[in-house]
């Protein structure tokens, strides 16, 4: 379902030129559970943002269920990430400002769905995420790992085809990052959603179906099927 | 979608209320000024013109020569008063329908309680000057006595307050008029026992001293002389060329005339209020010029703090069109907001102006809130504050997601 062919993407800061991805090559199949790893600064942040459309490469193709997304304007990639795509943050990134209910329901604000529906859907994620009981609440009277379920939540309000999830258990304890490890694996056993978890954590990849390996923007022989599930 | 937008824009005003507040004031103040301005400039403007529709657009004030038309009140006009016009001309200009005649020299003057004697501006009124042009007189309201009762050639007088005061006359007193006496048979004044009006067409009616036109004549030998015609015209013509036939006709008879209307002396003190008003109204609209430069600061400082904000949105679908819309209503709403406010202090402002306004006026006033006024300031405060956000809402829509996300 998603296909990236020698994709390659720099970055300019002044004088210097970071090479972030260095032409990889990809294929996460449908209702696929992926886990990337790598030393720090090797790309799999800039990866993920060019699978979800939030980004596109400098060359390479990036095909999205046999689409070539790597020429969409601004407004065609906006559309892509609101339908199809859920993202889901080391930072939680809630806005502060609303609370858990209406963090779940912003992504729905953007499709121009009716206030009494989107409550409704949000509040359903709510609910399967086990927050039913902490709607009202604002970010700043949750706990990480509640921060980090109403994130999940949103990400998968608008029934997005994949589900990116960059270390969302870096800022959690590894009780409450187990918990949240055991709710993005039941979305895929139960629901079939397709997952790419970028992760520093051993333990956490061990969830996934298969592990990349990346290294200085590529990936390494060290790509290797895990055989599926804990 | 624009009430979603108004929604998140609320939580975001809310949450920097300190500096929302004092954005808001910079809207506050300027639309105060505004409003305020405008409403007692309107609200004195519409007062004279109160008093112009009193006396009726459809009459006509003839003076003999050429006449100041700046000097204000007609009946105390400095006008060359040994030129007159005859009444009598006008029975031949096709369009009026009545006309009346006021005859005013200055005359001696005695009272038995008065020490001495005065030269007094006394004022000859024809008949049908009271019973068809007495709202140039405001009315010619008297407090006591009556009106002249024009029964043959009965020597009456109608006073002022002020001159019946300083001559020490009540109605039915006397008084003596180049050697003749008059009774006074009324004295002028608001029936309430005011004062009588202060404006009038005439001028001052307090210190005016009338008496019958024949009266005047009669002290002087002569008939059919005027230093003041008021015509009244049809309703179906226009009044603009009846004035040019009077002066046409009383041309024929070899005497200069000077005809005023009551619409040009309405256009000409709108079009001078109106200027004062522009030049009021410009002040006051640098002072929401700046309030608007506020919304965008606040704006701008906006797109900074709520830069991860935005990646999180782009992120989650927003487009570029949509957080350009979120952030011009944040500055639509800032600018409602402060409109809002501003209107209401204005209108609160201007209310208790209306009072000091009164009180130096000696007359009553009320400033003018015509829903336009109001609709208009809140209207513009909000197109004011989206217009000052547009820069900032188009640097916030640009942000490249990805970027956006990675800001500390
Ligand atoms: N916007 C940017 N501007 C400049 N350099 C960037 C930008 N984004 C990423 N980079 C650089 O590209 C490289 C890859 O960054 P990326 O965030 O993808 O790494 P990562 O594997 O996610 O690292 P980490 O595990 O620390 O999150 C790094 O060297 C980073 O400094
Ligand atoms: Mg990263």
């Amino acid at each position: 379902m998603v296909e990236l062919q020698n994709v390659a993407k720099k970055y300019t800061m002044g004088e210097t030129e970071v090479r972030a991805l260095r032409g990889l090559d990809l294929n996460i199949t449908k209702e696929e559970f992926v886990a990337i790893v790598g030393p720090s600064g090797s790309g799999k942040s800039t990866l993920m943002h060019i699978i979800g459309a939030l980004d596109i490469p400098d060359e390479g193709r990036v095909l999205l269920d046999g689409t070539d997304i790597s020429e969409y304007d601004e407004n065609e990639l906006a559309n892509l990430r609101g339908n199809k795509v859920g993202f889901v943050f080391q930072t939680f990134n809630l806005i502060h400002t609303l609370s858990s209910l209406e963090n779940v329901a912003l992504p729905l604000t953007f499709h121009g769905i009716s206030k009494s529906d989107r409550e409704d859907r949000a509040a359903e994620l709510l609910e399967m995420v086990g927050l039913g009981d902490r709607m009202d609440h604002k970010p700043a009277e949750l706990s990480g790992g509640e921060q980090q379920r109403v994130s999940i939540a949103r990400a998968l309000v608008n029934d997005p085809d994949i589900l990116l999830a960059d270390e969302p258990t870096g800022n959690l304890d590894s009780d409450t990052g187990k918990d949240i490890m055991e709710l993005i694996e039941g979305l895929n056993r139960d629901k079939g959603m397709t997952i790419v978890l970028v992760t520093h954590n051993p333990r956490d990849a061990e969830y996934a179906d298969r592990i990349v390996n990346m290294i200085d923007g590529k990936i390494s022989n060290g790509e290797h099927d895990n055989g599926g599930g804990s | 979608m624009f009430f979603d937008y108004l929604n998140l824009s609320w939580h975001s005003i809310r949450n920097r209320s300190l500096r929302s507040w004092l954005t808001i004031l910079g809207v506050v103040i300027g639309v105060t000024a505004i409003v305020t301005l405008i409403s007692i400039g309107q609200g004195i403007q519409d007062s004279i013109l109160r008093e112009f529709e009193k006396v009726g657009y459809n009459t006509v004030t003839v003076l003999p020569g050429n006449f100041d038309t700046q000097r204000g009140g007609f009946g105390n006009s400095s006008a060359d008063t040994s030129s007159y016009l005859d009444r009598s001309v006008m029975d031949e200009v096709d369009g009026v329908k009545v006309s009346a005649a006021i005859r005013s020299e200055d005359l001696q003057v005695v009272s038995e309680n008065l020490e001495g004697q005065a030269f007094l501006r006394v004022s000859g009124m024809s008949p049908s000057v009271l019973s068809d042009f007495d709202d140039y007189f405001d009315g010619f309201p008297i407090s006591d006595g009556e009106r002249f009762s024009y029964d043959g050639d009965a020597r009456e007088a109608v006073l002022g307050p002020e001159i019946a005061g300083e001559l020490g006359v009540k109605a039915g007193g006397t008084i003596e008029i180049e050697g003749q006496e008059f009774t006074v048979s009324g004295i002028l004044g608001a029936e309430d026992g005011g004062e009588s009006g202060q404006f009038s067409f005439y001028g001052d009616l307090d210190n005016g001293l009338f008496v019958p036109l024949s009266a005047v004549e009669a002290l002087y030998g002569d008939e059919g002389k005027a230093s003041l015609v008021l015509a009244e015209v049809y309703e179906d013509v226009e009044v603009a060329e009846v004035a040019d036939e009077i002066e046409k006709a009383y041309s024929q008879v070899d005497t200069a005339s000077t005809t005023i209307t009551t619409e040009e002396i309405s256009n000409r003190v709108n079009s001078a209020l109106g200027t004062i008003q522009m030049a009021l109204a410009g002040i006051a609209g640098i002072s929401l010029l700046v309030g608007g430069i506020g919304v965008m600061n606040t704006m701008y400082t906006a797109v900074l703090e709520r830069t991860r904000e935005i990646g999180v949105m782009k992120a989650v679908g927003a487009k570029n069109g949509q957080i350009l819309g979120l952030f011009l209503t944040e500055s639509g709403l800032l600018g409602l907001v402060g409109g809002s406010i501003g209107t209401a202090v204005g209108v609160g402002l201007s209310l208790l102006a209306s009072r000091f306004i009164s009180q130096a006026l000696e007359a009553p006033f009320v400033p003018s809130f015509g829903p336009w006024l109001l609709i208009g300031a809140i209207a513009f405060s909000f197109v004011l504050g989206s217009i000052s956000g547009v820069l900032p809402a188009r640097q916030a829509s640009k942000l490249q997601p990805v970027e956006a996300l990675r800001y500390e």
